[in-house]
């Protein structure tokens, strides 16, 4: 069933991307409450952290349990540099990306040569560590108390009050990640990358620089998870180290696998779905947690790989231009 | 006629195993060189040794004149080493073009000024693809190239890795067992288009098995035993050399 | 002083490191990271603290059901979940998330019908204490380490020693060459699965008699830190779980003394990255081989 979706997905790509495109800019005109905007926008952002997870997590295929960590320190930084010191958005935006970058950094190097569960553990870990630093380093981050009454985001002296404009916000940012992430993919680096997750050694037998590739990859997602960190604390104007557990790097990664790993339409989907599916629930808050975990329990029994963890919609499109040409050679002989 | 590899002296320990002892090698432009041995003579670690995938115990290993001993197998790779694995180690999540796609990553190198000129990127990934379905049409895989690599039948698997190592446009071509596995007519095919190759301008060493493919393609052999190198040179030598014909052939007459 | 915390240390350490043989066990047999290991340690408790309160029993009794009980939880994970994975050929990573999901479950499960407020658990092992030297020894540190010690020999005995071990190495050696012999995997795996439960059990009724108290965190508390002790000791490797957990506890009780409380698990969290670095495989690990 799956697969005949994504065939026809495929098959209708231009068409749906429009249709999504105006939807998702008509939206805020749509609904017009401030609950649903909210879930939205939400939705957004865990969209965009799904999708720079992906590139770490079912690209280069090193499965991080600590994905929050990075989420943290955007948004931590652009929470300090913007309340302490005055910065405007677009620059705590970019030094949260370049700060929370640097920590990737600093995590590939002893995640180089660690394989499967060490790296799972010292993803984890890593999530502990940053957090144990933020609930004690109280002079910078104000302890489990929060930063609050950060400032909002602002443009050129406007500031922006309403969800519809934050709504618009996370639109571009995850626009402007998917792009890159996607641009990545389909490039030499790309094709680094995936070689690399299939097979280290084959890789460096093709000319591949394995270990810079996967510093690389390693950065980037942790710099687009540093963006979206930004927008985080600027939206709501607080944070506190409760928002950035394992827990929450548990659920990002989950959301990665429900939609299948390696595929950023289903990073989308298991995104909306696991942001939603909550809400949804809301009415017996008490079994949503239960029923998240039985969902994903089920799910991996019918689909291990995720819902469109076995899809690859470049193959499909490939092989489907392929047989037109094919079909269409036939027709004129 | 320039020397494209030169193994010095190659000693291979692990623990206390010798798995190399003091191989001397040359491999020189547009030949066909083979190296047999039964099993457990060291081939394949002499393959890790000239690739980098380890790096000799002792001994000097250079191409065309420049030290590598002790390179990474990437940098090797880049420098024009291109091999293809004996157990094959193709991209299992990966189309048959895109395996071989993989293989450009050395071609498609971009100078740090082109990065800089939008489209070149571009301009370079089209080539590469369209160099990349030349080298699959004249292996007969062009009608199989959207299919996934490992779905295909093992010789056809054994094709693709080769295709995958010549993307690299290599200086040298080291085949790992090219024929294991194939059947009498698809090995025949498989010789043909090495010959193919060298005619081409490739440089080719091979590890394999089959005596009579070996014998038939082969400008030179090395014969390996026990880690030790015991005899080199043309098929005919080999074929009549009694060190050799204890050591190996024996077994069959 | 220093010798008060390297006792408190040993204590909370054997814990860990009971809880970590469970964990290195299913792993050692199925490549698995087992999520839910964290959850039948507080599951464990749970019941104890259940069976005793509403029903009066005796308490050991009570004990003795839920370790009975836990282990079978344990075994409903394999058998209806990571059984069924096993036999699609699924990859590892999704018996990983199953059990990431089944933790969910338990933990939520708990939350649900126990409430999320703390409650307190009475001490049955509290027979006083000992003092040696400057030193104050409770007979709940020295039985917790009693127990700890029986178990880990028992069941080093189990595996290094018996057939049932053989069995579990064989499979974790190639699972279908292991069939082929005639080794019944799955109830060697199943077998696998309840003990840990059973360790975990034990440890986490011991551990809630030592605190005096239970709460719906103490799971989520202890995952990472038995995960880090197994893999601290080299995963797959029972001597380096032990020595992991208890390498864990006493850093962890002496960093807290000396150093900083709010800082004990990223002290000692960053010690495990450090020998992760140094020693990739653990401190017993072995050396994985890549053949090319």
């Amino acid at each position: 069933m799956i697969e005949k979706l994504s065939t026809w997905l495929v098959r209708y790509k231009r068409t749906l991307l429009i249709i999504t495109a105006l939807l998702a800019v008509l939206f805020p005109w749509i609904f017009s409450s401030k609950y649903v905007l909210r879930i939205a926008i939400l939705c957004l952002m865990y969209c965009m952290l799904c999708v720079s997870l992906n590139l770490m997590a079912g690209v280069l295929g090193q499965i991080s349990f600590g994905h929050a960590a990075f989420w943290g320190i955007g948004a931590y930084t652009a929470a300090i540099l913007s309340k302490n010191y005055g910065w405007n958005g677009i620059a705590a935006l970019l030094m949260a990306a370049v700060i929370a970058g640097l920590f990737g950094l600093l995590l590939s190097l002893p995640v180089m040569h660690l394989k499967g569960y060490y790296f799972t553990i010292v993803t984890m870990v890593f999530c502990q560590i940053i957090r144990v630093i933020e609930i004690n380093w109280m002079s910078l981050t104000n302890g489990p108390l929060g930063i609050m009454a950060i400032p909002k985001l602002s443009f050129f002296g406007v500031t922006l009050k309403s969800q519809r404009a934050y709504f618009y916000v996370i639109l571009f940012l995850l626009a402007a990640a998917t792009f890159i992430v996607r641009k990545i993919i389909h490039s030499r680096m790309g094709y680094a990358i995936l070689a690399i997750r299939d097979d280290e050694l084959a890789a460096g037998a093709m000319g591949i620089h394995v270990f810079k590739y996967k510093v690389y990859a390693i950065v980037i997602s942790s710099m687009l998870a540093g963006a979206a960190g930004c927008f985080y604390s600027l939206y709501t104007s607080y944070i506190d180290p409760s928002c950035f557990t394992n827990a929450i790097s548990n659920n990002i990664l989950v959301m990665v696998i429900f939609g299948g790993l390696g595929n950023i339409f289903g990073s989308f989907f298991g995104a909306t779905v696991l942001t939603i599916l909550p809400e949804v629930l809301r009415g017996f808050s008490e079994y949503r947690q239960l029923v998240y975990g039985a969902l994903l329990v089920v799910l991996m029994l019918v689909r291990p790989d995720g819902l469109f963890g076995s899809v690859n919609f470049k193959y499909i499109e490939q092989r489907l231009a392929w047989k037109k040409e094919k079909a269409g050679g036939d027709g004129h002989e | 006629m320039s020397e494209v590899l030169c193994a010095e002296n190659i000693t291979q320990r692990f623990g206390g195993l010798d798995a190399l002892k003091n191989v001397t090698m040359h491999v020189n432009e547009g030949e066909i060189i083979g190296v047999i041995g039964p099993n457990g003579a060291g081939k394949t670690t002499l393959f890790n040794c000239i690739t980098g995938m380890y790096c000799p115990t002792e001994g000097k290993v250079s191409m065309l004149g420049t030290d590598i001993t002790g390179w990474k197998p990437y940098e090797i790779t880049a420098h024009g080493f291109a091999r293809t694995f004996q157990n094959i180690r193709l991209f299992p999540k990966m189309t048959v073009l895109d395996n071989v796609m993989v293989g450009m990553h050395v071609q498609t190198k971009l100078s740090a000024r082109e990065w800089f000129l939008p489209g070149k990127a571009k301009i370079a990934m089209d080539t590469a693809i369209g160099r990349a379905e030349e080298l699959l049409k004249l292996f007969g895989l062009y009608e199989n190239r959207f299919e996934m690599a490992t779905s295909l039948p093992y010789g056809d698997q054994r094709k693709v890795e080769i295709v995958r190592a010549l993307a690299i446009q290599p200086k040298l071509l080291l085949l790992d067992e090219p024929a294991a596995g194939m059947n009498g007519a698809e090995t025949e095919e498989l010789g043909k288009l090495v010959h193919d190759l060298r005619n081409m301008g490739n440089t080719i060493l091979l590890i394999e098995h089959d005596m009579r493919f070996v014998m038939n393609i082969c400008d030179r052999l090395y014969v390996l035993n026990d880690g030790a190198l015991i005899a080199d040179g043309t098929p005919e030598e080999i074929r009549t050399n009694p060190i050799v014909i204890e050591a190996y052939l024996g077994k069959d007459e | 002083m220093l010798v008060q915390q390297i006792v408190n240390g040993f204590t909370i350490g054997s814990v860990y490191a009971l809880v970590a043989i469970g964990f290195t066990m299913v792993f050692g047999v199925l490549e698995l990271t087992n999520f839910s290991n964290s959850s039948l340690y507080m599951f464990g408790a749970y019941i104890t603290f259940l069976f005793y309160t509403a029903t009066g029993i005796h308490f050991f009794l009570a004990f003795g059901i839920s370790i009975v009980l836990t282990g079978l939880l344990g075994y409903g994970i394999d058998r209806f979940a990571l059984r069924q994975l096993r036999k699609k050929k699924a990859p590892k990573l999704s018996g990983l998330i199953t059990t990431l999901g089944m933790s969910m479950v338990v933990d939520n499960a708990i939350m649900v019908f126990f409430g999320t407020d703390s409650k307190s658990f009475e001490n049955f092992l509290d027979f006083g204490k000992i003092y040696i030297g400057s030193a104050v020894v409770t007979w709940t540190q020295i039985i917790i380490l009693i127990a700890a010690c029986i178990l880990m020999i028992t069941l080093s005995v189990i595996t290094y020693r018996m057939k049932i071990g053989k069995a579990m190495g064989a499979i974790a050696q190639n699972q279908d060459a292991a069939k082929l012999m005639g080794i019944d995997t799955d109830k060697i795996i199943s077998l696998t699965f309840i003990i840990s439960g059973f360790l975990a059990c034990i440890a986490g009724t011991m551990v809630a008699m030592y605190y005096r108290s239970i709460d719906t965190a103490m799971g989520s508390s202890i995952g990472i830190k038995i995960f880090a002790a197994a893999v601290l000791g080299g995963v797959g490797v029972l001597p380096g779980a032990v020595v992991g957990g208890l390498v864990l506890g006493i850093v962890e009780t002496i960093v807290s003394a000396y150093i900083s409380t709010g800082y004990r698990d990223a002290i000692s969290f960053s010690i495990l990255i450090l020998v992760l670095l140094v020693m990739p495989n653990g401190l017993f690990g072995k050396k994985a081989i890549n053949k090319v």
